[in-house]
């Protein structure tokens, strides 16, 4: 049994660990997302004291609302560490500063009764820079080769990690939803949050008014089943890195439905699970990169490689 | 390094790799037990959105519903929006934070800070600056899944701010 989980694991880890440069572009792609789109926190400056409401955990101590200098503060930080991270600047240091900084961010903005889950993203950047984001195409990789010392090759492990991660997050989310009634036959659940956001006066997703009025009970409690499914197996699979990422497309789907039929927003995620994709796109890339000549070629798409 | 040397070596990763997968899961378990004992629900945590409640075998969910009105110093009265108030916030944040602030479980204790505030945003809905007082009406009710329509409503439990 333990030869056998022990020869999961070598696998999935040997599958995860991704291409050099796709994981540096990912960097660089985090890096200029965190920079073109950060999340407002100047609006907390204006907000009552009596009005903070902080969450139970690490930020339970905030005892008032933070001066407009600390916000952007905060927000200056970030912005700077952004900037560093697309650089390849200390990457793993900044990386996981980046990761805190976006916690704390988040932690001063939840204070107000509400906690938004965007965790996953803003946990990426430690586990990615122990895969080794920062090892192609950043100044580190730049210095490295200067002392003539070789180009380290990226890993696998911190990818399965976040990828189990993933799948507990998903986990959790499916759990109250089966303590909720979601598998009882006789319960629709889904559409019930389609007619709550119609009824509540807000802004349903493109197709939530059109779906409303489908009275097909198998089709509600199969989008209702699917939910469960998708949020709940995810965590099985991560051990068969095929099913996963194959999972992953299902839940992708998945969030894509969210969009449609209650307008939340998932764009974020494409950076989250983009990490399992690279020996997709190495494949795509080597298949479909114009043929030139031997001598003109440009190096081997690779970057595992030490 | 001799052929003995390589397979320990990888047996020792392989026995490695297992341990730091083991603990890992313990300790995302530890964190998933604490962060579903604690209420509110606490953050920083590994956790996503529940949407727990699905409706009831009749199709109905029950929600609760607000409307706004302010009054004014000539005697006139007219409808706002409880979240165009609140709309200064983070959009997923306006409606918990009327629930906590203005909601019947509310303490009603209000620091002049929030009814300057209150003040200001209920002139920046309305365009007017002489507010005596804003109310919320706090509603209980069913939707129905087929159409939306609402039923079953409950007389208002009322907040009152003086601005």
């Amino acid at each position: 049994m333990i030869r056998l989980a022990e020869d999961l694991i070598d696998r999935a880890v040997d599958s995860y660990r991704p291409d050099g440069r796709f994981l540096a572009a990912l960097r660089i792609a985090y890096g200029l997302w965190i920079i073109f789109f950060p999340v407002d926190l100047l609006w907390i400056a204006a907000v009552p004291e009596d009005f903070l409401n902080p969450r139970a955990g690490l930020f339970s101590f905030v005892s008032s609302v933070p001066s407009i200098e600390v916000l952007i503060a905060v927000s200056t930080v970030r912005f700077v560490l952004a900037v560093l991270l697309v650089l390849g600047i200390m990457t793993v240091p900044v990386s996981i500063l980046l990761t805190a900084t976006m916690v704390t961010a988040s932690g001063l903005s939840y204070s107000f009764s509400k906690v938004d889950h965007f965790i996953l993203f803003e946990i990426v950047p430690v586990f990615l820079a122990f895969a080794g984001w920062g090892r192609w195409w950043s100044l580190d990789s730049l210095l490295r080769r200067r002392r003539g010392k070789p180009r380290l090759s990226t890993r696998g492990m911190p990818v399965l990690l976040f990828g189990v991660t993933i799948g507990w997050a998903m986990l959790s989310a499916a759990i109250p939803k089966v303590l909720g009634g979601w598998l009882d036959p006789s319960r629709q659940a889904t559409r019930g949050y389609i007619a709550r956001d119609i009824a509540w006066g807000d802004k349903p997703g493109p197709l939530g008014a059109w779906l409303l009025p489908i009275d097909i009970d198998l089709f509600w409690k199969a989008l209702d089943y699917a939910t469960i499914a998708a949020e709940g197996l995810l965590l099985f699979t991560v051990l068969t890195p095929l099913i996963y990422r194959c999972w992953l497309v299902l839940l992708t789907g998945f969030h894509i439905g969210v969009y449609l039929t209650l307008d939340i927003s998932f764009i974020d995620y494409s950076l989250v699970y983009a990490v399992f994709f690279s020996p997709v796109v190495v494949w795509l890339f080597r298949r479909f990169r114009p043929i030139s000549p031997p001598r003109e070629r440009s190096p081997r798409l690779g970057g595992t490689a030490a | 390094m001799g052929t003995g040397a390589v397979a320990s070596e990888t047996q020792k990763r392989r026995r490695n790799g297992l341990t730091i997968v083991v603990v890992f899961l313990l300790l995302l378990a530890v964190q998933g037990f604490y962060s579903f004992r604690v209420w509110p629900e606490p953050y920083p945590v590994i956790r996503m959105p529940a949407f727990a409640a699905a409706s009831s075998a009749k199709g109905t969910l029950p929600l609760t519903f607000v409307k706004g009105s302010v009054d004014f110093a000539d005697g006139t009265t007219q409808e706002i929006d409880p979240l165009a108030v609140m709309e200064t916030m983070r959009f997923s944040t306006a409606r918990p934070t009327l629930d906590y602030a203005f909601g019947p479980s509310s303490s009603r204790q209000w620091s002049p800070e929030v009814h300057s505030w209150l003040h200001d945003r209920v002139e920046a809905v309305t365009g007017r600056t002489d507010a005596t007082e804003v109310r919320f009406c706090w509603q209980k009710a069913l939707v129905h899944n087929d159409d939306a329509r609402v039923s079953d409503q409950q007389p208002c439990e009322w907040t009152e701010v003086p601005l």
